[in-house]
């Protein structure tokens, strides 16, 4: 053992080593000097003491016991003799290295004391073995565990000291001499500036260039109603066949059209007309109310509360006050029993012609089906189809235009969608007035059973309860009556024909 | 196509009209019955209101649609027909 000053915080060594003793056998011994010889050896972290060589040697983590702890015991109890902190760099309290140093530190004595006692309470179930290297199957095995060793790299403990104590006073004033000196040092003439020069290399500018970052900024309000939306349409997940819907039914619209002056130059624009036609369809229905409010009101027997701004003070024969304005009995213009007309079913369409027939519908009593047609058979003139609805009277809703003027028209009670319309030339005709176009939904322009001659009237009547699979599942018959003598019972089949039977026979034409 | 033309037609020529107004997605008027400035300002305007409306009804209940908004004043009323590509907007005089 090589004995020499300890410098205390670092526990190195500052002599030539030849070789470190209590390396390892197998290492080759380097040995690394400074530029003043010195040898600065990289120490192994921990050493074994040589004493405990050839205990160490036959020692291993097995059964017997005498494992690592017995080392550490082994090495506290020869503490005395050994003076080898040198060999380990920075530690202090591991327990060979600090027990030659003159200054231990309360602290890590205790520490050592304690860990020494535990150790020697965990050994005391063990059993030396002879040949460790061939443990017996049948012998019991006990397995100690423990934990490794703690390396203390720096301990400095706090100095604090009690008010109480009788070195207070001394330590106080020292504290108070190290701020005055701190104070001081500003003016004071016992320190002198030095200037130290650092090296300065030369330097070498480098260049750095990348790609320019691109950011974009993404802003999204968050409404209920959106986080619904993204969750129907994940759900959902269908391709939109928006492409194909506009390539059909899209128009292209001259961009905003100063009045009187019709200009297609611009920016054109195409957009669904679908959605375009109904809302124009429905909005026109609005403005027309608006100005039919009071007479609708009548019409509907509703009470009618003007606004306070609207000039519609009086109609006809009915005065209107804010507070009562069903004052039908109230007639104060006439005496007599007069009809007031309300308004006129009119259009440029429907100008000159003669109305022949009249059906409301009987699911919504605001359409009123007429048609158009020529009592005066010398006169052939184009029949009209026209279903009014109450709140426009300044449009019908539907137009259907027929070869021959129409003579019958009746309104379907079970299917209310549906219209029958019989024309000047026999032809029976079955409309769906849900389509706006002009193709009849059935005919019977064809059937080889059709009236000759003029239909004057037609009737939907209830079936009887056949069991006739071929029929459409349809409640009602349509009974047409025509001008060739023949009463003739019409039903809807399920390929959408239709059947005629005959139902009765007048003698004279009428 | 011409339906939709015969039938703005009517519109324009109901009583009490004062204007008519298309205006696209974006914003741009389409088709217009009135002068530049009053349409690019009831556009803008009626634009946000519709959003708002829709945005108000939706909120309350996000599986019900904003339909229609009408506005009534003491002049007029503006009818606004609301879409997903398209905005209508009609103005009518009520007072004769």
């Amino acid at each position: 053992m090589l004995q020499g000053p300890v410098d205390r915080m670092t526990g190195s060594q500052f002599h030539g080593l030849e070789q470190a003793p209590g390396s390892n056998c197998n290492r080759p011994a380097i040995v690394v000097y400074d530029d003043k010889k010195r040898d600065v050896t990289p120490r192994p972290l921990y050493i074994q003491n040589p004493g405990d060589m050839s205990r160490c040697a036959g020692h291993h983590f097995d059964s017997t016991g005498t494992t690592p702890i017995d080392l550490c015991t082994l090495g506290s109890a020869q503490h005395t003799t050994d003076s080898f902190s040198s060999s380990i760099l920075f530690s202090r309290s591991f327990r060979r290295s600090s027990s030659s140093s003159s200054h231990h530190s309360i602290t890590s004595m205790i520490t050592e004391a304690a860990d020494a006692e535990i150790l020697q309470g965990i050994e005391h179930e063990k059993q030396v073995q002879e040949h460790p290297f061939l443990p017996d199957p049948e012998k019991l095995v006990s397995v100690v565990l423990c934990e490794s060793e703690t390396f203390t790299l720096i301990d400095i403990p706090a100095v604090s000291v009690s008010e109480q104590a009788p070195e207070a006073s001394a330590v106080c004033e020292q504290n108070q001499q190290y701020i005055d000196l701190c104070q001081k040092r500003e003016g004071c003439n016992c320190y002198d500036d030095g200037t130290a020069q650092t090296f300065c290399h030369a330097q070498k500018n480098k260049d750095v260039q990348s790609e320019h970052v691109t950011t974009t900024e993404k802003g999204v309000e968050c409404t209920a109603w959106d986080l619904h939306d993204s969750f129907q349409s994940s759900i959902e997940k269908e391709p939109k066949h928006v492409a194909s819907h506009t390539a059909l039914t899209s128009f292209v619209l001259p961009c905003y059209s100063t009045p009187g002056q019709d200009s297609r130059s611009g920016i054109m624009e195409e957009f669904s007309l679908e959605n375009l036609w109904s809302s124009l369809r429905m909005v026109e229905r609005m403005l027309a109310t608006n100005e039919l409010q009071l007479r609708l009101a009548i019409y509907r027997q509703l009470t009618y509360q003007p606004d306070d701004d609207s000039e519609v003070k009086q109609y006809g024969g009915y005065e209107v006050t804010p507070k009562d304005s069903r004052s039908s009995t109230q007639n104060t213009t006439n005496t007599s029993p007069a009809l007031d007309q309300l308004w006129v079913y009119g259009c440029a369409l429907t100008k000159g012609r003669n109305v022949s027939c009249l059906a409301v519908n009987q699911a919504n009593k605001d359409i009123l089906a007429v048609g158009y047609g020529q009592f005066d058979f010398q006169h052939k003139k184009n029949g009209l189809v026209c279903c009014w609805t109450v709140k426009n009277p300044t449009w019908p809703e539907r137009v259907y235009r027929c070869e021959a003027g129409v003579t019958a028209i009746a309104f379907s009670i079970t299917d209310p969608n549906l219209l029958a319309v019989g024309s000047h030339d026999g032809v029976i005709s079955i409309y769906n007035v849900r389509n706006v176009a002009d193709i009849p939904l059935l005919s019977t322009r064809e059937l080889p059973g059709r009236h000759m001659s003029t239909i004057w009237d037609l009737c939907w009547v209830d079936t009887e309860r056949g069991a006739d699979l071929d029929r459409v599942d349809l409640n009602e018959d349509l009974v047409s009556v025509s001008g060739d003598g023949r009463v003739t019972k019409w039903m809807i089949l399920k390929n959408l024909g239709f059947n005629g039977e005959f139902l009765m026979c007048f003698s004279t034409i009428i | 196509m011409a339906e939709v033309e015969e039938t703005l037609k009517r519109i324009q020529t109901q009583k009490g009209v004062v204007g008519v107004i298309v205006i696209n997605s974006e914003g741009m008027p389409i088709r217009s019955t009135m002068d530049n400035n009053t349409t690019v300002q009831y556009a803008s305007l009626m634009q946000q209101l519709a959003a708002k409306a829709r945005s108000a009804v939706r909120d309350v209940d996000p599986q019900n649609d904003l339909t229609f908004l009408r506005i009534r004043s003491r002049k007029n009323e503006i009818l606004v027909a609301p879409e997903k590509d398209y905005l209508l907007i009609v103005i009518q005089n009520t007072n004769e």
